[in-house]
């Protein structure tokens, strides 16, 4: 699994390292029992604080990709999350992009709504 | 049709070699034939003629086999001129071997009568050692060195981004294999077998590292743990690593499985838990590492990207 980020950029780290990861599971490279390596350990290879890794696997935890055990490390436990992890991708940048030509969510709403 | 010639035909002539003196004066021999004789050429040991057949055949079935398999197409040149060397050698020598016994035989009456000429104990080995250099020097030329002018592979990492590759491999059957022993272990030292219960403890605690790598890559160089706890751990620095690549790895190719080699002593190491995808990273003073893992090309581009940005580093 590769995971690359980008300081220069302005899209915070850990959403970085996120995305990073969801698009991992997305592509297949991370599969379902998988270990994400330990905070610490990715912390350093990442050369970023540890924080920033826990903040990024919590918030992959909180859309059920992950699974975060005391003494167990992180596991991804989504199991058709391939395409659940795409969408979750694809939303986020959509809603990034939306952002930046101000378009607000209840209007974004509005269009995914006359799409469907 | 070299490798045919090599693979096929030449250990062919072997096997026919050592199986044909005992077809055509099977009737000539006695029963049992010797088998082992002194310095001087005087019989001191014998064996069934069935045996002798067995063993004779055997190896150098066995050995037109490791031919075979050696000479298959896509191998490392090194490692086939190795191969066909090693085949070459065990082949001729039980061919040679089995000549020499039946002449030694032929019409003895009981197998103490059955002399041996005191050169073929030299002619022998003698035979077997030039057969193994021809053969080897013939099977250098087989596959050509790959050329390394092939541009390295690379993940496309931009000047300002920070990349970590984590992976490596598995094999099930090895840590199936050391758990199933531990168990037994148990069972043996419960049973008041303590020996066993040693013995079957070692296996285990051999294979469980053996059942899985895993494998890192950052901006420190290349980690490998092995067994679930990632321990032990080797660690090669970046500043160490020249460039790497994908290699599709065959294990009898590089010694088997497990740890082979040791980069201090051989330059030469391999991390081998399953055959197929495998890391070679290329390593300052012509040393070579070799690692199974999975999605290994990722892991040679992005090695290839970091010792490329650490040497426009260090020239800036």
């Amino acid at each position: 699994m590769l995971l690359r980020i980008d300081p220069s950029t302005d899209e915070p780290l850990h959403q970085q390292i996120a995305a990073q990861v969801r698009r991992a599971i997305a592509d297949g490279k991370a599969r379902r029992g998988d270990q994400l390596p330990p905070a610490r350990e990715l912390a350093a290879s990442l050369d970023v604080n540890m924080h920033t890794v826990l903040r990024a696997y919590t918030t992959l935890r909180d859309e059920g990709l992950v699974e975060m055990r005391r003494g167990r490390g992180v596991t991804v436990v989504a199991n058709d999350s391939a395409p659940r992890a795409r969408v979750v991708e694809l939303a986020r940048e959509l809603l990034a992009e939306a952002r930046r030509h101000s378009l607000d969510l209840r209007e974004l709403k509005k269009l995914l709504e006359s799409l469907s | 049709m070299k490798r045919t010639v090599l693979g096929l035909i030449v250990p062919f002539v072997w096997l026919v070699a050592a199986v044909a003196p005992f077809a055509i004066a099977w009737h000539h021999l006695p029963e049992p034939i010797a088998s082992h004789w002194t310095l001087f050429g005087e019989p001191n040991g014998a064996m069934h003629r069935t045996s002798a057949v067995a063993l004779h055949v055997g190896f150098a079935l066995l050995a037109a086999i490791g031919a075979y398999v050696v000479t298959r197409p896509g191998d490392h040149p090194r490692g086939v001129a190795t191969g066909v060397g090693v085949a070459t050698f065990v082949g001729s020598l039980f061919a040679a071997i089995a000549i020499a016994v039946v002449i030694a035989n032929y019409d003895a009456e009981t197998w103490q009568d059955a002399h041996q000429h005191v050169l073929a104990l030299l002619v022998a080995p003698g035979f077997a050692c030039v057969a193994t250099v021809i053969a080897s020097r013939a099977a250098r030329s087989l596959d050509p060195a790959p050329p390394r002018i092939a541009p390295l592979s690379s993940v496309g990492l931009g000047a300002t981004e920070r990349a970590t590759w984590v992976g490596g491999a598995r094999n099930r059957g090895f840590g199936a294999g050391g758990i199933a022993a531990l168990a037994l272990a148990a069972v043996a030292y419960a049973l008041g077998n303590t020996p066993t219960a040693i013995t079957l403890a070692l296996a285990g605690i051999l294979l469980v590292p053996f059942a899985e790598l895993q494998v890192r890559v950052d901006d420190r160089g290349l980690a490998i743990g092995f067994g679930p706890a990632a321990w032990p751990r080797v660690h090669v620095a970046l500043a160490d690593i020249r460039s790497a690549r994908r290699l599709d790895i065959s294990p009898m190719k590089h010694g088997g499985w497990g740890y082979r080699g040791s980069l201090t002593v051989f330059g030469k190491a391999a991390a081998i838990v399953r055959g197929g995808d495998g890391l070679e990273v290329e390593l300052d003073g012509n040393r070579t590492l070799i690692v199974s893992t999975d999605d290994a090309a990722t892991a040679a581009g992005l090695l290839n990207d970091l010792v490329r940005r650490r040497e426009q580093h260090r020239i800036t």
